[in-house]
């Protein structure tokens, strides 16, 4: 990290989603990034040098659950001050997309490359309350709204 | 006799179907599988998790790599290689939904990768694609991946633009 001109939080289940995040490593590392992330072999073996707030996954199928997330999303929010945030999944940042919406932080989601129509239920509901949705496929331009294209990021 | 990398990614999802599928490769074959959270262990060479920087020096030492139709689709093929691709099903529990099912039909037909629907059609997947496989790299174009500096000018532009948003 150099200028830090933002502050970055980045969110990131286990799995082909952190591949994502990490992908755009030439960017966040310019800036103030930290992490809210799921513990897992690859998450914690990958992130062992950043700054990580460590949460469980969620699930729309756990609404009591994810309430309490978004509570602790908040204390997170009001802690690390993000000038944006940026995940590609999954259920873990519904919450953190839910409290950044609740505090005025504006969120980028980024479309993982192997969706290729109708995304997941965290997909959707991030997709709605993102200020940008990151597309790396030009043909996801029209179904998306905010779309903007980034390009294939491996 | 091939040197083949199985890898099922790191998610929490088992996806026993394929690593149960493997065993008569590893009759014929130098197989090292990544199981993940399988249930199922193969009669060959596996560990559970695998560091990234280790995947990717197994992807560019196998001569075949079988995958989960996840992200790992588009490391193989940027190692130019075709990988085979066995798609993860939400109705066998394979995943949350059925994402990859979706990405590897759209897959198949454009881009340089063997599907396998039937997991018990492996063993000629792998034959198929020692022949196959020169002339899908060829015909199989993918588009190419955004540079660092691509991708640095498209972040730093949106949040410049977001950041102005919020402050006004």
């Amino acid at each position: 990290m150099s200028d830090c001109r933002y502050r970055v939080l980045l969110v990131s289940s286990s799995g082909g989603v952190l591949l994502d995040l990490l992908a755009l490593r030439p960017w966040w590392f310019r800036h103030c990034a930290s992490w809210v992330a799921v513990p897992a072999p690859d998450t914690t073996a990958l992130l062992k040098d950043e700054r990580v707030y460590w949460q469980p996954e969620q699930s729309a199928r756990r609404p009591l659950a994810m309430l309490t997330a978004v509570v602790r999303a908040l204390r997170i929010l009001r802690v690390e001050h993000p000038d944006v945030i940026v995940s590609s999944g999954s259920g873990v940042a519904v919450a953190v997309f839910i409290a950044a919406r609740l505090l005025g932080v504006p969120t980028l989601w980024l479309e993982t490359l192997n969706i290729v129509n109708r995304p997941g239920i965290a997909s959707r509901v991030c997709g709605k309350l993102a200020a940008v949705v990151l597309v790396q496929r030009p043909a996801l331009l029209a179904s998306r709204r905010r779309a903007v294209l980034v390009g294939e990021l491996y | 006799m091939a040197r083949i990398l199985v890898t099922v990614g790191m998610g929490p999802w088992p996806f026993d179907r394929l690593i149960g599928a493997i065993a008569p490769l590893c009759t014929d074959h130098d197989v090292f599988a990544q199981t993940g959270t399988a249930r199922i262990r193969p009669p060959c060479p596996h560990r559970q998790f695998v560091s990234f920087g280790e995947l990717q020096e197994q992807i560019s030492a196998a001569d075949v790599v079988i995958t989960h139709a996840g992200n790992t689709v588009r490391l193989v093929q940027r190692a130019h290689k075709v990988p085979i691709a066995v798609a993860r099903q939400a109705e066998l529990g394979e995943m949350g939904n059925d994402h990859q099912v979706h990405y590897l039909r759209v897959e198949e037909v454009n881009g340089p990768v063997m599907a396998v629907w039937d997991v018990a059609r492996l063993p000629e997947a792998v034959t198929a694609l020692r022949a196959e496989q020169a002339r899908l790299l060829r015909e199989r174009q993918m588009a190419p991946a955004a540079t660092p500096s691509q991708i640095i000018e498209t972040m730093d532009r949106l949040c410049a633009r977001l950041v102005r948003s919020r402050d006004h």
